[in-house]
């Protein structure tokens, strides 16, 4: 319904919008180039959420960047038939998931390495990293059994 | 006196709509006020307060303010999403009871049809979520609406009743923009863009602006036409539906027993609801959420048949987002709407005898929320 202005887009990534990370949002992309999903964990309260320099559940300002465990469970999904933006033409079908991690957080991912129609709530999955021009960023695949 | 005891709804209209190339969002705010104006008998110079937002403009009240050439002591250009005119009403009332205005136009006007392809909103996406392609605002109400199937039993089928639904009432409403009747196999077989979701689970993209004119319940009593605010109440649960603490329930948890206590009434006492349907999922949560019944029944009561014309639940009565009209913000027309109603001049449309109306409006993936309950005055 709605479109974003092209300054918020960042760079091109073969025709895939690339994010431009300002202040503390760098430590997730960073922790992507390293293969790991950042938190940020509250000193004062041990609460872990996603990228903050204030802890949302006591609003203590002492706290630190932490590595997740790197697995999750799809909370919910969507399957999209036609590209949400421009360049995931050749994508469609894809899978767009929350992904609840072990730590609390609920993130917005891509699930990978499937058919999307095999993607469930509850499916297992853990953490991949894609890398789109030289940002590097979390996705999830499912779980192998072994 | 209360606050919402202080002020009348004392005129409301609606721009030319659908496909109105011949409008800018400007004008299309313009042409909604004179013509509230008009309904409400006063002049437009009357107007102290500009209660206004569009996606278009930066300065969206002093654009709004300069094109008809008034100049309000009070300006208030809150955004909270697509029910931010149901908020409106509460914040006009707050400045009138405060004495900063007596008499306030809520607007809005969006070209949202005419601008097919083009840039029409400064929507900012997640910088972390920007990878990942998925469409806003559909896949966050896909989501929404895959978990409420998941925990709650709704089926795609009950969700395609709600389109079915409001395009009944489409087809009684004379400038709606969609009128020809559908079945649930057509929803059904439209093109799946985001599953659960298919083409005809989402709202129509229409041009269209309206107006609302607020003022003093001293002043309305000399106006023709008014209608009262019973309660009002506003709120929200998180911007990315990542945030949602459960994607099964929205602030109209919240909201709804808010405005209710403030009105002294129940849902049972509700006549006619205008529901914000900017995808099928939306008004059966809504309903859940807003106490007219539990977790799960929500699709139930669309499947029943009871929301449709002739049913003890009349649900967006002019056919709603779905069916008449979508041009990016939809809440100034539920607004309208529920007053019309409750004026009882809605022709062939009509509820009869409507003393209550609700009024709920949600603001971007489900994530703020305003609710109003109107009356008689």
């Amino acid at each position: 319904m709605t479109s974003t202005s092209p300054s918020a887009l960042g760079a091109s990534g073969g025709g895939k919008p690339v994010p431009v990370p300002r202040g503390e949002e760098r430590a997730w992309f960073d922790a992507a180039r390293d293969g790991k999903l950042a938190l940020t964990r509250c000193r004062a309260c041990g609460v872990r959420s996603v990228v903050r320099v204030v802890c949302p559940a006591c609003w203590s300002t002492d706290v630190e960047t932490v590595a997740a465990r790197g697995t999750g469970v799809v909370y919910s999904y969507t399957v999209l038939h036609r590209a949400g933006r421009p360049g995931f033409e050749a994508d469609v079908p894809y899978v767009v998931a929350l992904i609840e991690l072990p730590e609390g957080p609920r993130v917005m991912t891509n699930v990978v390495d499937c058919d999307p129609a095999d993607v469930r709530i509850g499916m297992l999955v853990r953490l991949v990293i894609d890398t789109r021009d030289d940002i590097s960023f979390p996705q999830f695949a499912p779980e192998r059994q072994e | 006196m209360s606050t919402l005891e202080q002020i009348a709804i004392v005129g409301v209209a609606e721009s030319d709509h659908g496909r109105a190339p011949h409008l800018s969002p400007l004008g299309m705010m313009a042409q909604a006020t004179a013509r509230a104006a008009e309904d409400a008998g006063i002049s437009v110079g009357e107007i102290d307060g500009a209660f206004v937002i569009t996606p278009y403009h930066h300065l969206t009240s002093l654009s709004f303010c300069e094109t008809l050439q008034i100049f309000p002591r009070y300006h208030d250009t809150t955004q909270i999403g697509g029910c931010t005119f149901i908020a409106f009403l509460r914040h006009a009332a707050a400045a009138i009871a405060a004495g900063m205005c007596e008499v306030a136009v809520i607007a809005y006007g969006s070209t949202q049809r005419s601008d097919a392809g083009k840039l029409v909103s400064a929507t900012e996406i997640p910088t972390l979520e920007l990878p990942y392609g998925a469409s806003y605002p559909i896949s966050s109400f896909a989501m929404i609406a895959q978990r409420h199937m998941h925990e709650h039993g709704t089926t795609p089928e009950q969700l395609a009743e709600v389109a079915v639904a409001h395009r009944h009432w489409a087809s009684l409403t004379d400038d709606a923009f969609y009128r020809e009747p559908i079945t649930v196999e057509d929803v059904l077989a439209s093109p799946m863009i985001s599953s659960p979701i298919h083409r005809l689970d989402c709202c129509a993209v229409t041009d269209g602006g309206g107006a609302v004119i607020v003022a003093t319940r001293d002043r309305a009593r000399h106006l023709r036409r008014s209608v009262s605010v019973l309660g009002a109440a506003e709120g929200y649960s998180h911007r990315s539906v990542s945030a949602m603490a459960d994607l099964t329930v929205s602030a109209a948890a919240t909201t709804g027993p808010a405005a209710f206590a403030e009105a002294g009434v129940t849902p049972a006492d509700i006549d006619v609801l205008q529901l914000y349907d900017a995808f099928t999922i939306a008004p059966i949560m809504m309903l859940e959420d807003l106490g007219f019944c539990e977790k799960g029944e929500g699709g139930p009561i669309y499947a029943s048949g009871r929301t449709r014309p002739g049913g003890d639940l009349p649900i967006n009565t002019n056919g709603g987002g779905l069916s008449y009209c979508h041009p990016g913000m939809l809440s100034i027309f539920l607004l309208i709407e529920a007053v019309r109603q409750v004026r009882g001049e809605c022709g062939t449309r009509q509820v009869p005898d409507v003393e209550l109306a609700l009024v709920h409006g949600l603001g971007g993936v489900f994530a703020g929320a305003a609710t109003a309950i109107l009356a008689r005055c």
